[in-house]
């Protein structure tokens, strides 16, 4: 079959920003400080339960909270694996991290108040065939991956794409969408586009 | 028929008892009869002939009959008395072998044949004119393809292989003068035309190689030669290899000997090699033809390599410059520096105008052409200079001259077509090139010989040649230092600077420290600058550790550079002193500061030992200034931790084989590994003080600068932690007591300084290596120093020393006991001590700490739970078990504080007594542990405290000399992990109840998973009942790992409770404010393992259901728990 993009450009995926990267870069660093480790570290005996005063490593308080943003919705579809080359959405520049939008509830006390998500991807090529199916992927990806509370919509990047407007109503179109998605051999594609965010 | 054993031999098959040793001693007796003359070799084959002569058909017989023969000659101690008895035997086995009547049967028995020849022709009495005789009958074998030879066994051709290696080594000038080479080789080559075994390949391969290297042949006798190895190259062997089999690496080198035996081979070598280079071919063929080749300009003369050298550089340069496997480009700089490296012997005449230097020009203008017109070649042309730049003097030379003055204008302009960064990477090619010389320079005069062939060149013209290369280096001298120096001040003051420029400039900087007598007198100035780089904080950190990695390679090769420069520059630039404490976690500037200086001295002075002596050395004078102005236990403590990061940094880096690597002050008497560095900080840290109420004296601390601020904690852990690296190291000292140079481990400074003492000295265990003078004062006090209620607070500080160096003692090493202290005594000390409530202790987590560690060492290793104190008629664990007996029943009041120390000793003491497996005691000591469980005040501590059982110590563990029994798992869990659950199931209360999951918790974190399959329907229903504990997350979380780790192994159980499963971890992850972020995220593991292990089937009709629950998840407040969550929905979601 011949490749819509039989030569796509490809980043670096060390240069790709990533939440899992920053803790891994800042372990290494940790590690590094021979002196300062053991003029700041711990005690080794910190198992000891008559050593510690009583603590407590429950989220009692707000400080660990941790809210979902815009990198963390670009790590959950960054690995989606491209359906024409073994390389990642992210590798490829299909999905961007300042392409990831996210609009925060407008009333946030309300227990039911939605947040919305805006993913605009970027086909490595005007005339890319696939554009949809890619679209369809990274919508159930955030549908899973999501709390119901977020709405999610995927678009074409404006002038990315010779049929972005064709493209875009499929993807927002939630019938034609489920509709798919009861295709046993589509959802085949899908489930392995999204092999390798099941990675650890 | 005469009585020669013929005949015995013969029916000795038909032998039915002990047939092996019959025709053993038939043999052993026909060889004596030989030896003694009695019995010779005519009349042996004469009573021979009827069983393998012509008139005998039975093939059997004839094979029977021949096998007598080398087993004779085996066995024979002397030759036979005349050369005509050898003959005669030589040419009747050459008859068979010919068999030019072509008797049938004397096509049988051709093995033996050639194990008598082999015997034959390494005999003294061998007729050396029959050499031409057995060559000429093996070859008869193949002689007009009839294909006698190749349808042997490989093992009998590899037999007549063998006879024709004798021939050749023994019996050269016969061979050559009746013979005649050629048609010997003619022979050898239809013998072998059709030779694929591997075993025989190995023989004839040497064959073919010493013959062309050592006859002189015609040209069609070399032709011959070559035609009969050339078919194998290069040479594949299947798949199946034997044991007996030669290694194809060693089949490959003899096969590359070949080749290189003879110049005559060259014209054919090299067509055939240069021709091949480029053909579409596997990978293993074209490494084999680079290896060859490489072979090849290794060892033929100049003289034919000039003939092939252009077209050699012609075919190379394409595979460096283009090529795009590493390996193929190595091997090719390889063959590179081989052709100059023979060229450049001086075995040939050369002088500057001859052909050499033409076409070493030719080449390196080409590949200065090439390097600058475009970038992509840069680095392939480095490499190629630092090739021929390294193969001589002569080679280097040239380059420089031809390429230096055209980079350096390069490099100066602007805008030039390569970066500077790949020109940097071509001045440190060259500058490479000119170490690698000094470096085999000074190889070659360490190991010169006079008259040796392998050393061609006289030392005096080395000498010559040296002086040359200076002093053409040195024209360039002024160039090279202006654009490395103002290439660093330029990395330094851009941030932006590519990182790889500023490796390479880096990288030039130590070349020319490097390179001999260019920049001696700058050598320092250059070391200053990178130190500067590594100091400056507005140095990028990348340049940093570039610049970092560049000073240890210099501190390697030029230790006084470190000593004399860098360390001074490191220390200078410490801060003088450093106001106010630190906050608990976040350490002021000036300590960071003060950190990140001393640990890159750490990084920079473990490279050796001298440099590592000198950095102590320095620390420790920095100690002394820094404790000279007030307030400064901070800064103190900084420097204490990095003399014990050095020391640590150092001892890891010590090579395993044993050294002569003691320094030690040879008027100080305390002497032992790092003594030198150990001492004087324990003599500035421990001193001999009196109690400021009270009388007596006591060994503790000394202030850091007046009685406001004592050493603390953290200075007293440090120098513990470096009295042990010091007493564990594995220094090795060469045997003063042994002739020859053996090495022995070195004595410890315990061991060391108390044999020192005067006798009646109590053990430095104990005095801590105070001086006699100091001793005298303690004297009186002397039995009360474990006594710590008595003692201020400092006293138990200085203890943990004790501490320390218990546990570097190894109990088997009898020279190290016995240990100079009353181990009932301290150990019961310290157990008094562990439970006692003195206000002191609260302010010192090491004193608590290094009592409970001291009283597990003492237990582990030295049987203290059996011994008894001196005043005392009970032993140390009925002291202990008496106090917890005596809490328990009532009968003594104690405070809340004081039962808490009660069971935390006994704990630790349970601990130590369980990894050693005493049995006895250990039942009882855990035995008080399971009833503590139950104590309404304290059970849930005393359950928690089950984890300090067999959780990894940073005391008890084989480094220290412990003994750490695996068993006592499987044994723990038998004597207390049954009976939790037992007493988990039988208790009402509700607190009891978790305190027993708690305690179950603290043994099945750390016993292996099989253990638990094994007994799973006993543990399951409390792992999960532990997933719902509330007042113990480490224990909810312990229960959920083992869940998880039990999924795979135990299925079947798994899909027993699937629905608890999945409720409970549901409900962790339902209500993140009650399930810590770890057992939120375990037990979304537990739910995706699910997938993996358990039946579809069974999980389908729960999936919806699931799903929405991990829905909830997916809004953890925890992100990696929300990342948990989706990874398990994804899993459940494509279940079908």
């Amino acid at each position: 079959m011949e490749l819509d993009n039989a030569n796509p450009t490809i980043v670096n995926p060390s240069e790709l920003p990533s939440y899992r990267e920053r803790r891994k870069i800042k372990d290494e660093s940790r590690q590094k400080q021979g002196i300062r480790q053991l003029f700041m570290g711990k005690s080794s005996y910190a198992i000891d339960p008559f050593y510690l005063s009583d603590y407590s490593d429950t989220d009692s308080d707000d400080s660990n909270v941790e809210p979902i943003d815009e990198q963390e919705i670009y790590d959950l579809i960054a690995p989606i694996t491209d359906p024409e080359h073994p390389f990642s959405l992210a590798s490829l520049g299909v999905v961007k991290l300042e392409d990831v939008h996210l609009g925060s509830p407008t009333d946030p006390t309300k227990a039911a108040a939605l947040s919305h998500v805006l993913v605009e991807l970027t086909p490595t090529v005007t005339h890319c065939s696939l554009a949809t199916v890619i679209g369809l992927c990274v919508r159930v990806r955030l549908d899973q991956a999501l709390p119901p509370s977020f709405r999610v919509e995927v678009k074409i990047k404006s002038g990315t794409h010779n049929q972005s407007e064709e493209v875009n109503k499929q993807l927002a179109d939630k019938e034609r969408v489920a509709a798919a998605l009861e295709n046993a051999q589509l959802m085949g594609v899908l489930r392995n586009m999204m092999k390798t965010c099941l990675e650890p | 028929m005469s009585n020669t054993g013929v005949q015995e031999w013969m029916v000795a098959p038909s032998l039915k008892d002990d047939r092996n040793s019959a025709e053993q001693d038939i043999v052993t007796k026909v060889a004596e009869s030989c030896d003694a003359g009695s019995i010779d070799f005519p009349t042996l084959i004469k009573d021979l002939e009827p069983y393998v002569g012509t008139e005998q058909e039975d093939l059997v017989v004839v094979g029977r009959g021949m096998a007598l023969l080398p087993l004779i000659l085996d066995h024979m101690k002397a030759e036979p008395r005349t050369r005509q008895d050898v003959q005669l035997l030589v040419t009747y086995l050459c008859l068979r072998l010919k068999n030019e009547s072509e008797v049938s049967n004397f096509r049988y028995g051709l093995d033996q044949i050639a194990d008598c020849l082999l015997i034959l022709t390494k005999w003294k009495k061998f007729v050396p004119s029959d050499s031409v005789v057995v060559a000429k009958s093996i070859f008869s074998l193949a002689a007009g393809k009839i294909n006698t030879f190749i349808d042997l066994t490989p093992s009998t051709r590899l037999k007549f292989y063998k006879i024709i290696w004798v021939l050749v080594e023994n019996y050269e000038r016969p061979l050559l003068r009746d013979m005649g080479g050629d048609s010997f080789v003619g022979g050898l080559v239809e013998l072998s035309e059709l030779e694929k075994s591997a075993i025989c390949l190995k023989d004839l391969f040497a064959l073919y190689s010493k013959i062309g290297k050592a006859w002189s042949l015609t040209p069609d006798g070399y032709t011959q030669l070559w035609d009969c190895f050339i078919r194998y190259f290069p040479i594949t062997l299947g798949a199946s290899q034997k044991d007996d089999q030669p290694k194809p690496e060693e089949l490959k080198d003899l096969l590359r000997q070949c080749f290189t035996a003879n110049d005559f081979f060259g014209k054919a070598a090299f067509e055939t090699l240069l021709g091949n280079i480029d053909a579409d071919q596997g990978a293993n063929k074209k490494k084999e033809i680079l290896l060859t080749l490489d072979a090849c300009v290794s060892t033929y003369s100049i003289k034919t390599l000039l003939e092939w050298s252009s077209k050699i550089w012609d075919t190379i340069k394409f595979e460096i410059w283009n090529g795009e496997n590493d390996e193929f480009i190595a091997d090719a700089l390889h063959i590179l520096n081989g052709l100059f490296s023979t060229l450049s012997r001086s075995d040939w005449s050369w002088d500057e105008s001859t052909k050499f230097s033409s076409f070493i020009d030719g080449v390196v203008k080409e590949i200065f052409d090439r390097l600058s017109d475009m970038q992509r070649y840069v680095a392939g042309s480095a490499r190629m200079l630092l090739a021929i730049g390294s193969s001589s003097s002569l080679a280097l030379r040239l380059v420089m001259k031809q390429t230096l003055p055209g980079i350096i204008s390069m490099a100066q302009d602007d805008h030039a077509k390569v970066s500077k960064k790949s020109l940097f990477s071509v001045f440190n090619a060259i500058l490479q090139a000119r170490v690698d010389l000094a470096e085999e320079a000074r190889t070659y005069e360490n190991s010169y010989q006079e008259g040796s062939p392998e050393f061609h060149q006289t030392p005096q013209s080395r000498a010559q040649d040296e002086h040359n290369l200076v002093q053409d280096m040195i024209r360039f001298r002024e160039p090279l230092s202006d654009l490395y120096l103002g290439a660093i001040s330029e990395v330094k003051s851009d941030a932006d600077t590519d990182s790889a420029l500023a490796t390479a400039v880096v990288q030039g900087l130590v070349l020319l420290i490097r390179v001999p007598n260019l920049f001696e007198e700058e050598k320092r100035s250059i070391l200053q600058i990178l130190n500067q780089s590594t100091l400056d904080d507005s140095t990028s950190a990348d340049l940093q550790s570039t610049t970092l990695s560049a000073i240890r390679e210099i501190a390697t090769f030029d230790p006084l550079g470190f000593q004399e420069t860098t360390l001074p520059q490191f220390i200078k630039r410490l801060p003088e002193e450093i106001i106010g404490e630190d906050q608990s976690d976040v350490p002021k500037p000036e300590s960071e500061l003060a950190m990140r200086y001393l640990e890159n001295l750490g990084l920079i002075g473990c490279t050796s030992l001298k440099n590592h002596d000198e950095l102590q050395s320095a620390l420790i004078k920095k100690f002394d200034q820094t404790r000279a102005r007030k307030g400064q236990l901070t800064y103190l403590n900084i420097l204490i931790a990095a003399a014990r990061r050095a020391l640590g940094l150092f001892d890891s880096s010590l090579p395993t084989s044993p050294c002569d690597a003691r320094i030690s002050n040879p008027l100080d008497e305390r002497r032992g590994p790092y003594a030198h560095i150990v001492f004087p900080f324990l003599d500035r840290i421990i001193g001999v003080s009196q109690p400021a109420s009270g009388s007596g004296s006591y060994i503790g601390l000394q202030n850091s600068f007046d009685d406001s601020q004592p050493f603390d904690d953290f200075t007293v852990d440090m120098l513990g932690q470096m009295i042990t690296t010091s007493m564990t190291s594995e220094f090795y000292e060469l045997d003063q007591t042994s002739s020859e140079m053996t090495y022995k481990k070195t004595e410890n400074i315990l061991q060391s300084f108390d044999r020192s003492q005067p006798e009646g000295t109590p053990s430095a265990l104990q005095t801590l290596f105070r001086n006699q003078e100091d001793l005298a004062i303690v004297k009186d006090s002397f039995a009360s120093q474990f006594d710590f209620d008595k003692w201020p607070l400092d006293r138990v500080r200085a203890a943990s020393l004790t501490t320390a160096l218990l546990a570097g003692v190894n109990p088997k090493d009898k020279s190290q006991l016995p240990l100079g202290i009353h181990v009932g005594d301290v150990a019961a000390a310290m157990i008094k001590g562990s439970i006692s409530r003195n206000e002191k202790f609260s302010q010192s987590r090491l004193a608590k700490v290094s009592m409970l560690s001291l009283l597990q060492l003492l237990v582990n290793k030295f049987g203290a739970a059996s011994q008894h104190p001196s005043t005392g008629d009970i032993s140390v664990l009925q002291i202990m078990l008496d106090l917890v007996d005596g809490q328990a029943s009532g009968k003594i009041n104690y405070i809340s504080e004081e039962v808490e120390n009660i069971y935390r000793t006994l704990a630790y003491f349970s601990a130590a007594s369980l990894a050693a497996y005493s049995a006895e005691s250990a039942t009882q000591l855990v035995e008080r542990m399971l009833s503590g469980v139950t104590l309404p005040n304290y059970g849930q501590k005393v359950a928690q405290s089950f984890r300090l059982l067999l959780a990894p110590s940073p005391i008890l563990n084989k480094q220290h000399f412990c003994t750490i029994r695996p068993l006592r798992k499987g044994r723990l869990f038998d004597m207390a992990g049954k009976r939790l659950i037992e007493m988990w199931r039988s208790e009402s209360s509700p607190e009891t109840k978790a305190n027993c999951l708690v305690a179950l918790a603290g043994i099945v974190a750390y016993i292996d998973a099989s253990t638990l399959v094994e007994n799973i329907d006993l543990v399951f229903p409390a792992f999960l009942e532990g997933t719902n504990i509330v007042s113990d997350e480490w224990a909810k979380a312990t229960f959920i790992q083992t869940i998880h780790t039990l999924v795979p192994l135990a299925p079947k159980t798994i899909v027993s409770h699937l629905d608890s499963i999945i409720n409970r971890m549901t409900l962790r992850t339902r209500y993140p404010k009650d399930n810590s972020p770890k057992c939120r995220v375990m037990a979304l593991e537990v739910l995706r393992a699910l997938v993996a292990h358990v039946d579809k089937g069974k999980l389908i009709a729960r999936k919806f259901l699931l799903i929405a629950e991990v829905d909830v998840a997916l809004n953890d407040p925890s992100r990696e728990v929300r990342s948990k969550a989706a990874a398990c929905k994804i899993a459940w979601f494509n279940l079908t």
